[in-house]
């Protein structure tokens, strides 16, 4: 805990001496545990070899006028706005969380994240429309409400799930560690395959289509049939990892590539 | 003829059976005749040696026993030859029936090994099938109290797919996992993993219990439809319940209308 606050404290006295600068739209820090990004509206993640998380943005901080001059943007869940970015950075329970201040803010983030690094994303409200991942080698968990969540150049493993969101993904290979599971309520799910990716495959839809130009080995199962209207199992290229892509409602896109 | 009638006599004479006249007789026969009086020397010589092993075997209770397992648990062939043994050995003199009863014991001594080396051996097959179906179960467990990492729980649901038969324990960590998981995708999987065991009626309220308490639309809208699916009309109170409550998705709540329709 103690060595916790220190590199808190590190963190912040950094911090301090990037925003003292003025001029600076990024902001790094190494992170402790996972890296939880909560609720950040307009973001995109790019994965790369550091082993530093860099925080910029695109847009200049020119919503800050000149009345709130020499005051800090703070809101009811007691954030701070210690980057100078208008997110905040802080531990908690041995993991680093990553928040947006200001709900209504335009400004749009662009993170890079060390590949040994667990990356979750969390969305619950309705103002998200897209969130994007490229090139994450590192374990990644997505939970979004109606974000549409697109993945280029990922691996795996990774846990995708969205009420509304439809899911695009791109896969550079099928990393063979751990699972694959991404999941949808009403929106498609299209994911593109390594035609030699080795997987144990599960697609599913509830009310909707399924699609692929995989040869599919598929497993006959009488016991699943019972109650599972459209499901899809079988493996891809003598089997792999447990690979899963599942919709309520859109239908299921897998392409060969 | 005389000689072997007179063998079987002297038998008796020597286990004390015989009175009267026939023990006069026998009496008179040794004394009178030398090559008797070495037989019955030989004859007294053989059954105390025979009385001393006797006290070293078993009771003829546990030889019952043994006989009627050796019945059971070995092939015909050998079954036969401890059946004709017996025969003979009741139509021999008690004496032959000693010595018989010697070598089927010996015989049995050995079965015996045989038959505790076979299961012995059973029984490490056994124990290591047993053992390999208790790790598979531990590392399920394990694993979905991993909070460190989504994946490593989702592969312990999806490991939990290899058992085919129904295990309480298992049940129940896969139960906690659909409705306390903070991780969709491997809530989901728990979902997909108590499907299969669906007619079970411990499973089954479970899931419909999981209709009103679950608080992650995803997986609601899933359980939902797996209902749909089951034709599970046993669901229809507790999804009518849902659309009362406050603090539930619309998504689920729209979901959940569908399914009242589709199973009323």
């Amino acid at each position: 805990m103690k060595k916790q606050n220190i590199i808190l404290t590190t963190i912040l006295a950094l911090a301090v001496i990037t925003s003292a600068k003025g001029q600076s739209d990024e902001y790094k820090f190494s992170p402790t545990g996972k890296l939880i990004v909560n609720g950040i509206n307009k973001i995109s993640f790019e994965g790369y070899d550091g082993n530093e998380v860099i925080i910029s943005t695109t847009s200049r901080s020119s919503s800050k006028s000149e009345r709130a001059e020499g005051l800090k943007l703070i809101n009811g869940s007691g954030l701070e706005d210690n980057t100078g970015l208008g997110v905040s950075v802080s531990q908690v329970d041995g993991n680093t969380e990553m928040e947006e201040i200001s709900s209504r803010s335009s400004k749009r983030y662009v993170v890079k994240v060390p590949s040994s690094v667990t990356l979750v994303y969390k969305h619950s409200t309705a103002h998200g429309s897209a969130v994007s991942f490229s090139g994450i080698k590192g374990e990644l968990e997505v939970k979004t409400n109606h974000s549409r969540v697109e993945l280029d150049d990922v691996t795996g493993p990774m846990t995708i799930s969205t009420v509304h969101g439809r899911i695009e993904a791109d896969f550079s290979s099928l990393n063979q560690s751990g699972p694959v599971s991404i999941a949808s309520s009403h929106g498609l799910i299209d994911i593109s395959l390594p035609a030699d990716s080795k997987a144990n495959l599960k697609l599913g839809s509830g009310w909707g289509e399924i699609y692929s130009d995989f040869d599919i080995e598929i497993e006959k199962t009488t016991r699943l049939r019972s109650y599972s209207s459209n499901e899809v199992k079988g493996t891809l290229n003598g089997g792999g990892v447990d690979f899963s892509a599942e919709s309520s409602h859109g239908n299921v896109y897998l392409r060969k590539k | 003829m005389e000689e072997r009638k007179m063998e079987d006599l002297m038998i008796d004479y020597v286990q004390g059976n015989l009175t009267g006249e026939l023990k006069d007789h026998v009496e008179k026969t040794i004394e009178k005749n030398e090559e008797w009086k070495l037989e019955y020397d030989k004859l007294c010589g053989i059954m105390e040696m025979i009385d001393s092993t006797v006290e070293l075997q078993p009771e003829s209770s546990l030889r019952q026993s043994f006989d009627k397992m050796l019945e059971q648990e070995m092939g015909s062939s050998e079954e036969a030859k401890v059946v004709t043994m017996k025969t003979e050995a009741s139509d021999a003199s008690k004496w032959t029936m000693r010595i018989a009863a010697s070598v089927t014991l010996l015989i049995l001594g050995a079965a015996i090994g045989v038959l505790v080396m076979k299961n012995i051996q059973n029984q490490e097959e056994l124990a290591a099938l047993r053992s390999e179906m208790e790790m598979t179960k531990q590392l399920v467990i394990s694993s979905l109290q991993d909070q460190t990492s989504a994946s490593s729980r989702l592969r312990g649901v999806n490991t939990s797919m290899v058992m085919e038969t129904s295990d309480d324990e298992i049940i129940n960590a896969l139960i906690n996992t659909m409705n306390t998981d903070e991780n969709t995708n491997v809530r989901l999987a728990a979902v997909s993993a108590l499907a299969r065991f669906a007619n079970e009626e411990q499973v089954k309220q479970a899931l419909i219990a999981a209709l009103e308490t679950q608080d992650d639309p995803v997986v609601a809208i899933s359980l939902i439809n797996l209902m749909v699916q089951l034709k599970e009309k046993g669901a229809v109170e507790s999804l009518k319940n849902l659309l009362h409550r406050g603090e539930v998705h619309e998504a689920v709540k729209s979901e959940a209308q569908l399914g009242i329709f589709e199973l009323s």
